[in-house]
């Protein structure tokens, strides 16, 4: 990439960005946190930290860089796993602080590349997944095409994968390089420096982000991946789909307060949290049972286990050498 | 979901955006639509006063088409007829058809309370693709009103069918006091003022005359 002049030039607009509205809002700068304590132990970020202070909550949402996400990684130090997944390491450097550095979008969807055989058109229909990353370091009027998207590689069908994350396996190892840093050879400075990429946004269409996060999907009994609605079975016909209604119930009770579930959404560590019930479950079936509570699936971590072992205690760095 | 989760960068909460694209244009116009045409899900809607009937839905298919040649392609490309070929509309379609056609060609049409819950999503969705839209607004003003909308949404599309699905049983004598009810405010507070607010609500919702037909000729002015 900074091989290449132009690109090399074309993908300065994150750092062009940043200077444009710190022109606009020059106390936008604020001095650098203090260093993190030592290396967490459950999860290198947790809902523990206060939130950032959102430099300027008016300023208009325009791309990627005004989110909160990308502004609070801004001022975090990058942390990453270790190659057996043992413990963290905080690096020195904090997110995005080279302006050289670049943010990569994963998107994935299914589509239908094999012509479609057979008179049923379901059976055959999105018999492939496609999986690509997308360079927001790039203007938004050119970050999407052709020739600027990075075409990570396809999974062939018929039907969907049964385990995406094996897919993923080497995308997750040089993700974890990049994170650290990867010599590159700078044209436009002519210097060699430290190139690191973040993956900090995922883009899909339902079925496929529960894919990718290993959740039951939209017609789960607890489906949202943003909030905890529970849906309740429609037994009035032999379809018996789930509805997931607001208003009443039989009790004729308002049955979730919108207001409610966006004031306790789902967060990274209820994520982690909710997961780890599921692996210690003490049976099958409770953990059959935490699944459809909860709407994850975690089906991966316990393939090829034998059934005595799901009574011992798994913490992180385990589920991660045996995925 | 193991392997993403110590990511650097990833956060479960936030690196998972919904996007428009799904839910509104692919998702609640696709909806509406089915809903007036009595295509949604084989619910029998044909005593619904949202109901378009077949003929009316064709006329306004046609006046669309035709409007087609007057509009500039840099908006929109040639829509198809919605009545025959809706199913071919993109993503793109649906919003152009949401945002500059559906309240002009379905003004007369819909009831007054349909016609203004159409509007307030073609109000939300055009704020929420402006380009001033700030963090603060976002989290507050356009939180609030799509969380209206999807109340009024289940309040006056199917509500009778979750009535009937829980089971509250049908034409016993607090049925029609559940349904009007139910129709109305849903607070606690309208709760204890009974069944006398909830008639009143009522009537004003649902024995009201359509639209006038003003907003077609004087612009797209907000609520008529």
């Amino acid at each position: 990439m900074y091989a290449n002049p132009n690109m090399a030039n074309a993908m300065r607009y994150r750092a062009d960005y940043h200077k444009e509205s710190e022109d606009t809002q020059p106390e936008a700068d604020a001095d650098l946190p203090p260093p993190p304590p030592s290396p967490p132990t459950s999860l290198p970020r947790s809902t523990a930290t206060p939130d950032v202070p959102l430099s300027s909550p008016l300023s208009p949402l325009r791309d990627i860089f005004d989110g909160q996400h990308y502004r609070r990684l801004c001022q975090e130090r990058v942390s990453i796993p270790s190659e057996n997944g043992e413990d963290f390491t905080t690096l020195q450097h904090l997110y995005f602080q080279d302006e050289r550095d670049v943010v990569l979008g994963f998107a994935l969807d299914r589509f239908t590349f094999y012509k479609t055989l057979g008179k049923s058109a379901q059976k055959t229909k999105y018999n492939t997944w496609s999986l690509i990353l997308i360079n927001y370091n790039l203007d938004p009027t050119i970050r999407t095409h052709r020739k600027h998207v990075l075409p990570l590689g396809m999974v062939p069908g018929p039907g969907s994968p049964k385990h995406i994350g094996s897919f993923l396996y080497c995308l997750r190892r040089e993700l974890i390089m990049l994170a650290q840093g990867v010599s590159t050879y700078d044209r436009v400075n002519h210097q060699y420096f430290l190139l690191r990429a973040f993956l900090i946004l995922i883009i899909g269409d339902m079925p496929a982000i529960a894919h990718i996060m290993d959740m039951k999907g939209h017609i789960g009994k607890s489906p949202c991946r943003a909030c905890l609605v529970t849906g309740k079975r429609d037994r009035t016909n032999n379809i018996s789909k789930i509805h997931y209604p607001v208003h009443t119930d039989s009790n004729h009770q308002v049955r979730h307060n919108i207001q409610e579930l966006l004031n306790t959404p789902r967060t990274h560590q209820s994520f982690y949290d909710l997961a780890i019930q599921i692996v210690e479950a003490e049976t099958l079936a409770s953990a059959d049972a935490q699944r459809t509570r909860t709407g994850l699936n975690l089906m991966s971590v316990l393939w090829g286990l034998p059934g005595t072992s799901l009574s011992t205690h798994y913490d992180a760095p385990d589920l991660l050498t045996r995925y | 979901m193991m392997h993403l989760i110590f990511l650097p960068g990833i956060d479960f909460e936030r690196s998972f955006p919904h996007d428009i694209m799904h839910l509104i244009f692919l998702n609640a116009c696709p909806n509406l639509v089915a809903w007036w045409t009595g295509t949604f899900k084989n619910i029998d809607t044909t005593q619904d006063r949202f109901r378009i009937s077949a003929d009316h839905w064709k006329r306004i298919g046609q006046r669309i088409v035709e409007s087609m040649e007057l509009i500039p392609a840099s908006f929109i490309r040639q829509l198809p007829d919605i009545s025959t070929l809706g199913h071919t509309y993109l993503a793109e379609g649906w919003s152009f058809w949401l945002l500059h056609i559906a309240p002009y060609a379905l003004d007369g049409t819909l009831p007054v309370v349909y016609y203004n819950h159409l509007l307030d999503l073609a109000s939300i969705t055009r704020r929420a693709m402006s380009y001033d839209l700030s963090e603060e607004e976002a989290l507050t003003t356009l939180q609030d009103k799509c969380t209206n909308w999807v109340m009024d949404y289940e309040r006056y599309f199917i509500l009778l069918y979750i009535l009937y699905f829980w089971k509250v049983p049908l034409r016993s004598e607090r049925y029609a006091y559940n349904l009007l009810f139910f129709y109305s405010d849903y607070t606690i507070n309208t709760r204890r003022n009974g069944h006398q607010h909830a008639q009143q609500q009522y009537m004003r919702l649902f024995t009201s005359q359509p639209t006038s037909g003003i907003v077609a000729l004087h612009g797209h002015t907000g609520r008529s």
